[in-house]
């Protein structure tokens, strides 16, 4: 059979396809309808990623804060210089009960570190030295990573108490104390034959108490 | 006015039944004419042809669908006419590319054509297209009774030029496959 002869054949087939065929016309999609989907989706995404930064970055600055007041009015500070995060210890004078855990917070290294904004994560106020410092004997002592010991260690003698505490500035002369948890009056304790740590003592209300170990690094 | 309309004044011998299908399906019969020759002047040639077809053959006949009918007639007119312009040449036009696709139907060793009875073949093609879903059937018969070109069709069908040739190539062979079951030899 010719080709022409199947065209001509093709042309005998039941009327209703040739009609269907002329009327079908197949829907568009429409294509912005899928764009504003889109976009309304990617909206959607970024607005929830959104709400969880700041939801996450809300309930880290409360965290912080909520030590920050505590630490200020209750307790030592437990800011490490090494870098180990380990939460340090507080223990009762009570013998009779459990050591207990103050609140962690993050150790940072440097010792002269101000905060450049508001506040930084730690909670400090703009401006103030975070580091907990003290001048004795015309050297840099900074607190160290130890929990606070209930007992004063052997050897160590009262040397006298912070004079002078300035919350903005690295200290510049003896009994001259910045960095957080420390006030006028702590006392501070030192012994001749360890000339490289001091200790100060902490009062946390009640029968709170403890000793703080600082280190100097200055060499003689 | 609709068909039925038309078709009255066809039987009341009504000349204005002429000038309402060239109204109705002037452009209808003309696209199916250009499709097939490729031709403004022997399009409307043949779609003028298919007006007084129609005048002579209503009455006696009653078409149930009117643009079908005026179809089928501007589509043989314009086979003829095509057969007559290519009867002494080979042309590469776009509906020799039609036929060559239909005539993959055919055998490579056709047997004697008087063995293919050609209502029964009609009866055959039209069980299979009712047996095709109906965006397939829609661009078979967009192709090879309306001689649709790929891209009109594509576009018709909302889809790749390339996704229509290669429905209508599975189709064929499906076609060949299903008149070869059933002991058509084209």
């Amino acid at each position: 059979m010719k080709k022409e002869d199947l065209f001509e054949l093709m042309g005998n087939i039941d009327e209703k396809y040739v009609v269907e065929a002329e009327n079908y016309k197949k829907a568009k999609i429409d294509t912005r309808l899928f764009k504003y989907i889109g976009i309304a989706a990617s909206v959607i995404l970024v607005a929830g990623i959104l709400m969880i930064v700041i939801s996450v970055a809300k309930s880290s600055q409360s965290g912080h804060s909520s030590y920050s007041t505590s630490a200020t009015t209750t307790s030592p500070r437990d800011t490490e210089s090494t870098g180990n995060n380990e939460a340090p210890d507080y223990q009762q004078t009570n013998e009779t009960e459990a050591t207990t855990t103050l609140p962690s917070r993050e150790a940072e290294d440097t010792t002269t570190t101000t905060s450049d904004q508001g506040s930084d994560p730690t909670g400090v106020s703009s401006g103030m030295i975070e580091q907990p410092m003290i001048m004795y004997k015309g050297k840099i002592y900074k607190f160290s990573t130890s929990p606070l010991s209930k007992k004063l260690p052997e050897g160590f003698k009262f040397v006298g108490v912070i004079e002078k505490y300035d919350p903005e500035n690295i200290p510049t002369e003896d009994f001259q104390a910045t960095g957080t948890d420390l006030c006028v009056g702590q006392d501070i304790f030192a012994n001749p034959k360890n000339p490289n740590e001091i200790y100060v003592r902490y009062d946390l209300g009640g029968d709170w108490t403890g000793y703080g170990s600082f280190y100097t690094t200055d060499i003689d | 006015m609709t068909d039925q309309d038309i078709i009255c004044l066809y039987w009341d011998r009504n000349e204005d039944a002429i000038l309402e299908t060239s109204r109705k399906y002037g452009n209808y019969c003309y696209k199916i004419a250009y499709n097939i020759l490729y031709n403004n002047e022997d399009s409307e040639e043949c779609v003028n042809d298919t007006y007084g077809r129609a005048w002579d053959s209503m009455p006696p006949q009653r078409p149930s669908l009117l643009s079908a009918f005026l179809g089928k007639i501007t589509r043989n007119i314009s086979l003829n006419r095509y057969k007559e312009n290519h009867a002494q040449k080979r042309s590469g036009d776009r509906f020799a590319v039609v036929l060559d696709e239909l005539g993959e139907l055919a055998s490579s060793d056709p047997g004697p054509e008087e063995n293919v009875i050609e209502g029964e073949l009609t009866k055959a093609v039209n069980s299979f297209l009712a047996d095709l879903p109906k965006d397939k059937r829609v661009m078979f018969v967009r192709r090879y009774w309306y001689a649709d070109d790929i891209g009109s069709i594509a576009e018709r069908m909302n889809t790749s030029e390339n996704n229509v040739s290669v429905a209508l190539r599975r189709i064929r062979i499906k076609l060949q496959e299903y008149l070869s079951e059933r002991g058509f030899d084209l």
